[in-house]
C-alpha cells in the first residue's frame, strides 16, 4: 500500500503531492485492470473466430495445395509449395466464366425484381386501407411456411408447360417477388410517420411518385439489407437451376461447380478452388452491404 | 378562397361508436376557427373529413360551390399542418418548400420566386439549403407552415401544429400564426386541446364533446357565456370553480345556500331566472378563479359585503409571478382562486374572499346547461 493510500485508511488530510500521488496509483491499477480484461476478450474471441472460420480457411489453404500434399498421412493445414494450379484447371475444366456472368445476371434480375415488387405490395399492406388487407397479409405471410422442394414439381410442371425449360426466364421467374422481402420492407414502413403519406396525398402527389420520390429514397437501408439477402440467395440457388437447366450456357456457378466433381474429373484440390472463386462475388457484396444489411435487418426492433 | 360548410356531417367507427356526430358548421372566408376539445372528441377527425384524409359517413362538405364529400384530397385544394411537421427528410427545406408545385407542374421560375417570398415570409430564408434533420423544432414548424402556405389553397388546416414545441416557443409561434392569419387572408381551421391557443388565435372557437358541438362562437362570448358546464369547466385556466347549492329567497333577494355557514346573494340576470324558474330547487353554481377577489382588490371593486363572502382554508398558494393561484379547501368542496401575488393570503391560512356575482355563472344541475342561455333558447322557441 502507497503512502497516500495508507493516508486515506487512517482518515488523513492529506497534501496536493499526496493527491496526485494517490490519483497516479490508482489510475494505474485501473489502466492494468482494464488491459487484462481487453487482452482476455480478444483471445476469447480470436478462438471463436478460428473455429467458426476454420472451414473457410481451410477450403482457401486447400485450393492453392498441390494435390499430391493433400492426400498425405501428415497433416497440412498450410501449402508448402502454393500454387495457383487448381483455379488454371478449374478455369479450364468446365466454363467457369460462363456460369459466373450468368450467375450474375440471374441474381441480379431476381433482386432488382425483389425489390420493386416487395417495396410496391409492402406499400399497399402498410399505407393503403382496403377490405382483407390483414388476411391477405397473413396468406402473404404463410406461404413462407411452405418449404421450396414442396413445391419444386408443380412448378417444374407448369414452367415445362410454358415451354420455357432451359432459358434464362425460367430462372428468374419464380423468385420475382418474396414474402420475406414483403414482410421486412412492410417492417420498415411500419415506423414511417402515416402524416408524411398524407401530406404528400396533399400536395397531389400520387401513390407511385410517392414511392419513388420520398418512400424509396428514405428507406435505402432496407433496400441494401433487402438487395445483399437476396443476391446471395439467388448466388447459391441449387435446386431449381439443376432441375430446370439443361445446357451449359444457361448454367449457374452452383451447378457448375457440381461439375468439377464428376466420376472423371475427382479432384478435391480443383474443386475447392473453383469454390473460391465463386464465393468471392459473394463475399464482395456482403462486406461492402454488411452494414445496410445489419441495419436493415434490425430496423424498427429497438426504435420506437 | 372559398367558404366552408359542414352539413350534418357524421363518422362512426366500427359502425356504432360515432367519433363526430350531426356536425353542423359554417365557416365563413378568412376565418380563424378553431377546434377545441379533449382527446378523443372527434376534432382531428372532423378535420381529417375536411381535408379528404378520412371518409364522411354521412353529410355534406361544401367547399365554396362545391360538394366535396367524394373530390380526392388533392383536389380540394385546402393545405394541412400536421402535429410532427411531416416535411419530407430527403429533401432540402428549399425542395420540401417547392415539392407540392413541383407536383403540379408549375414552372422552375415561378417556384424559385414562390421559395423565396415564402422564406422571407417566416424569416427561413438562411435555411433553405439544409434538411429537416438539421433544424430545431421551431424551424421545422415554420418550414412546416411555408409548405403549407406555397399553394394559396383556399383554406389552411392545421392539426396541433404547436404541441410539438416548448412553452416559450409556442407563445412566439402563437403570434407569428396570428400574423400570418392577417398577412394571408385565408380560412385557417385549428385543431387544439390547450385552451389558451384557442382563446388567442380563433375568431371562432368551436367546444366539442364525445363528438358533438357544444359552442361555437367568439372567443369572448365562449369565455363569458359559456353554454353549458363542460365548456364553462374547459375554457380558462385554472378551470372553473363548481359548488351544488340550493335556490332559496329570503326579503325578496335570491340567495344560492351551499350549507349552513356559506351562502351567496345571487345578482344580474341570473336572480331573475333563478326567482322565476329555479326556487327551492338544486343547481351548479359557477365562479372563475379571476372572479374571486381578496378584500383589498373587493373594496375596490365595491363587492366587499357579507352577502358575497366566502371563506376557506388556503391549501396550497402558487406563485406565478405577478398573480398567484391560492387552491382553497372547505365542506362544501376544494376551489382555486387566481389573486395579486401581493395579497397577504398564506398557504395552511383562512383566506376571505368576495366573490363577482355579476360574472357567476348557474347551471341546471340535470341537463348542465347555464339557466340563462336555457332561458334564452326557450324565449327564442316562443318567439317563433
Amino acid at each position: 500500500m502507497s503512502t497516500a493510500e495508507n493516508a486515506i485508511s487512517q482518515g488523513k488530510i492529506y497534501s496536493s503531492e499526496e493527491l496526485e500521488e494517490l490519483h497516479r496509483s490508482m489510475n494505474a491499477r485501473a489502466k492494468r485492470k482494464k488491459q487484462v480484461r481487453t487482452v482476455c476478450l480478444m483471445a476469447v474471441n480470436l478462438v471463436v473466430c478460428l473455429f467458426i472460420l476454420f472451414p473457410l480457411l481451410y477450403t482457401v489453404s486447400v485450393a492453392f495445395m498441390p494435390s499430391g500434399e493433400l492426400y498425405t498421412m501428415e497433416m497440412n493445414l498450410i501449402p508448402s509449395h502454393p500454387t495457383l494450379e487448381n483455379f488454371k484447371q478449374a478455369i479450364e475444366k468446365i466454363p467457369l466464366m460462363r456460369f459466373v456472368l450468368n450467375s450474375f445476371l440471374i441474381a441480379g434480375c431476381i433482386t432488382i425484381g425483389q425489390i420493386i415488387t416487395c417495396s410496391f405490395a409492402a406499400f399497399a399492406f402498410s399505407f393503403l386501407n382496403f377490405k382483407g388487407k390483414n388476411v391477405l397479409f397473413m396468406i402473404v405471410m404463410a406461404t413462407m411456411m411452405v418449404p421450396g422442394e414442396a413445391t419444386i414439381i408443380s412448378n417444374y410442371l407448369t414452367v415445362s408447360s410454358w415451354k420455357l425449360l432451359d432459358t434464362y426466364i425460367v430462372l428468374i421467374l419464380p423468385y420475382l417477388t418474396s414474402a420475406m422481402g414483403i414482410f421486412l420492407f412492410r417492417q420498415f414502413y411500419m415506423t414511417f410517420p402515416i402524416s408524411l403519406y398524407e401530406s404528400a396525398k396533399l400536395d397531389g402527389c400520387g401513390n407511385l411518385r410517392f414511392i419513388i420520390k420520398i418512400l424509396l429514397p428514405l428507406t435505402k437501408s432496407a433496400i441494401g439489407a433487402m438487395a445483399v439477402y437476396t443476391f446471395i440467395n439467388a448466388w447459391n440457388m441449387y435446386m431449381w437451376p439443376l432441375l430446370v437447366t439443361g445446357s451449359d450456357d444457361k448454367r449457374t456457378v452452383q451447378i457448375g461447380i457440381s461439375m468439377l466433381n464428376s466420376v472423371d474429373a475427382q479432384s478435391i484440390t480443383q474443386m475447392l478452388a473453383g469454390v473460391v472463386l465463386i464465393i468471392l462475388p459473394s463475399i464482395s457484396i456482403f462486406i461492402v452491404g454488411q452494414k445496410q444489411l445489419i441495419k436493415g435487418m434490425f430496423s424498427g426492433a429497438v426504435k420506437g | 378562397m372559398s367558404d366552408l360548410a359542414l352539413k350534418h356531417v357524421c363518422k362512426t367507427f366500427d359502425h356504432e361508436h360515432y367519433a363526430v356526430k350531426d356536425f353542423t358548421l359554417d365557416i365563413p372566408d378568412q376565418e380563424f376557427v378553431i377546434f377545441v376539445g379533449p382527446s378523443g372528441c372527434g376534432k382531428s377527425t372532423t378535420l381529417r373529413m375536411i381535408a379528404g384524409l378520412e371518409e364522411i359517413g354521412s353529410g355534406e362538405l361544401w367547399i365554396g360551390d362545391e360538394l366535396c364529400n367524394y373530390v380526392e384530397p388533392k383536389d380540394r385544394d385546402l393545405s394541412m399542418v400536421f402535429q410532427n411537421y411531416a416535411l419530407y427528410p430527403n429533401m432540402t427545406v428549399y425542395e420540401n418548400l417547392a415539392f407540392s408545385l413541383k407536383v403540379r407542374k408549375v414552372s422552375k421560375e415561378e417556384i424559385d420566386r414562390k421559395v423565396h417570398e415564402t422564406a422571407k415570409l417566416l424569416d427561413i430564408e438562411h435555411l433553405l439549403d439544409r434538411r429537416p434533420k438539421a433544424l430545431s423544432g421551431g424551424q421545422k414548424q415554420r418550414v412546416a407552415i411555408g409548405s403549407a402556405i406555397m399553394r394559396k389553397p383556399k383554406a389552411f388546416l392545421m392539426d396541433e401544429p404547436l404541441s410539438n414545441l416548448d412553452a416559450k416557443l409556442r407563445a412566439q409561434m402563437r403570434v407569428e400564426l396570428s400574423r400570418l392569419h392577417k398577412e394571408l387572408k385565408t380560412t385557417m381551421i385549428y385543431v387544439t386541446h390547450d385552451q389558451t391557443e384557442a382563446m388567442t388565435l380563433g375568431t371562432r372557437i368551436v367546444v366539442m364533446k364525445e363528438g358533438l358541438i357544444q359552442q361555437a362562437d367568439t372567443p369572448e362570448r365562449i369565455y363569458s357565456y359559456p353554454v353549458n358546464r363542460f365548456v364553462a369547466g374547459f375554457i380558462g385556466s385554472p378551470a372553473m370553480n363548481f359548488f351544488a347549492g340550493m335556490v332559496s329567497e329570503e326579503n325578496g333577494s335570491i340567495y344560492i345556500d351551499f350549507d349552513q355557514h356559506f351562502h351567496l346573494r345571487v345578482t344580474g340576470e341570473n336572480e331573475k331566472v333563478l326567482k322565476e324558474n329555479y326556487r327551492g330547487k338544486m343547481v351548479t353554481f359557477g365562479i372563475r378563479p379571476e372572479d374571486l377577489y381578496e378584500e383589498k382588490a373587493a373594496k375596490e371593486r365595491k363587492i366587499c359585503k357579507e352577502e358575497y363572502k366566502m371563506e376557506a382554508l388556503v391549501e396550497v398558494r402558487e406563485m406565478l409571478g405577478a398573480e398567484a393561484i391560492l387552491h382553497l379547501k372547505r365542506a362544501s368542496g376544494s376551489f382555486a382562486a387566481r389573486i395579486s401575488s401581493e395579497a397577504p393570503l398564506k398557504a395552511k391560512e383562512m383566506a376571505i374572499l368576495y366573490a363577482d356575482m355579476e360574472k357567476a355563472h348557474f347551471f341546471d344541475c340535470f341537463t348542465e346547461e347555464n339557466i340563462l342561455c336555457k332561458q334564452n333558447q326557450e324565449q327564442k322557441r316562443n318567439e317563433e
